[in-house]
């Protein structure tokens, strides 16, 4: 009888490990996509020497931690896994979750800083908690580095913005030249990436009706 | 006071090196949260108690170190680093160390 308890409660645990875990992970993972979307323009650098555009800018240290679990389920199958080897992929997944809070946390301490720049961003990574009969309990991943307001006018800046202004202005001209309409839609495109970028193409815009008028003047 | 993890920063000049300065602390979270921490372990996911502990720990071995370095009479530590150990379960010790320089805008 008492048994059978036993057996029941630790069904009910495994399960709930099973479907609340997968919940909160799969949560987790669409926020930290979305706050990594947000925080896209903030570059992370781990060599040790910052560019040398940021000379005589304000620094400051930042930090950036979590510490995190694993549920029940997991747990379970990695100690199965444990005694065949082999990669644990429950636990690689937790990992890749903590690593990727921390930078976060990080970047967002950054960003009140108003930086955009972080270099040699360094991770430690310690278990707080050795649990003897329930695997690995909590581990905290942290994340470190000096944060510093990079000037934007910078020629090399290793992100997918530049090209895709590339692309845009490439696309743009000639359709902007032929027919008006499509300027909301490019608009709407160049909102989001760069202000002055989309000013450009606009005066040059605004200024193009002015020569045909000129050159008919001329004729 | 001045804090970064990297050696040589671009616009300043380091006038003194004062020497390896440091920081830590050891610190336990009380039994109740212990047990929420446990019970949190099951469904996976943040231990919100256990951030906010190393945190708070974190700052005030940053705030030691610190204390140190202004008594050497610098103005700032360079290439700092951390380090976590766990000494029992549920204690950790925090250490950060680093250089303390006088340091000058160029």
């Amino acid at each position: 009888m008492e048994l059978l308890i036993y057996l029941i409660f630790f069904v009910l645990l495994v399960c709930l490990g099973f479907f609340a875990g997968k919940r909160a992970e799969s949560k987790h993972y669409k926020s930290i996509q979305e706050r990594e979307r947000q925080y896209q323009d903030i570059l992370l650098f781990n060599e040790k020497t910052p560019p040398p555009t940021v000379a005589g800018q304000a620094f400051h240290l930042v930090q950036g931690s979590v510490v995190i679990s694993s549920d029940y389920f997991k747990n379970l199958t990695s100690s199965f896994r444990n005694m065949v080897g082999g990669s644990m992929v429950a636990y690689e997944s937790l990992l890749d979750r903590g690593r990727r809070e921390a930078i976060l946390r990080m970047k967002e301490q950054a960003h009140q800083h108003g930086a955009n720049v972080i270099v040699n961003v360094l991770f430690t990574t310690a278990s707080t908690h050795q649990n003897s009969q329930a695997g690995m309990a909590g581990v905290e991943v942290m994340a470190y580095g000096t944060a510093f307001h990079m000037p934007s006018e910078t020629p090399t800046q290793p992100t997918l913005a530049p090209q895709h202004e590339r692309h845009e202005s490439i696309s743009q001209v000639p359709a902007q030249e032929q027919i008006p309409q499509p300027k909301p839609t490019t608009n709407d495109w160049s909102t989001q990436t760069n202000e002055p970028h989309s000013a450009a193409p606009a005066s040059d815009w605004s200024s193009s009706p002015k020569p045909p008028s000129e050159s008919g003047g001329w004729s | 006071m001045l804090l970064s993890n990297i050696e040589r920063i671009p616009g300043y000049r380091i006038t003194q090196h004062l020497g390896l300065v440091q920081g830590s602390t050891v610190r336990a979270k009380h039994a109740g949260k212990d047990f929420m921490a446990g019970l949190k372990n099951l469904v996976g996911g943040e231990l919100k108690a256990y951030t906010e502990l190393l945190t708070e720990s974190r700052d005030v071995s940053i705030q030691r170190m610190i204390a140190q370095a202004q008594s050497m009479g610098a103005n700032a530590v360079i290439n700092i680093r951390f380090s976590t150990a766990n000494i029992t379960v549920g204690a950790s010790e925090l250490l950060a160390y680093g250089t303390a320089v006088i340091l000058e805008q160029e």
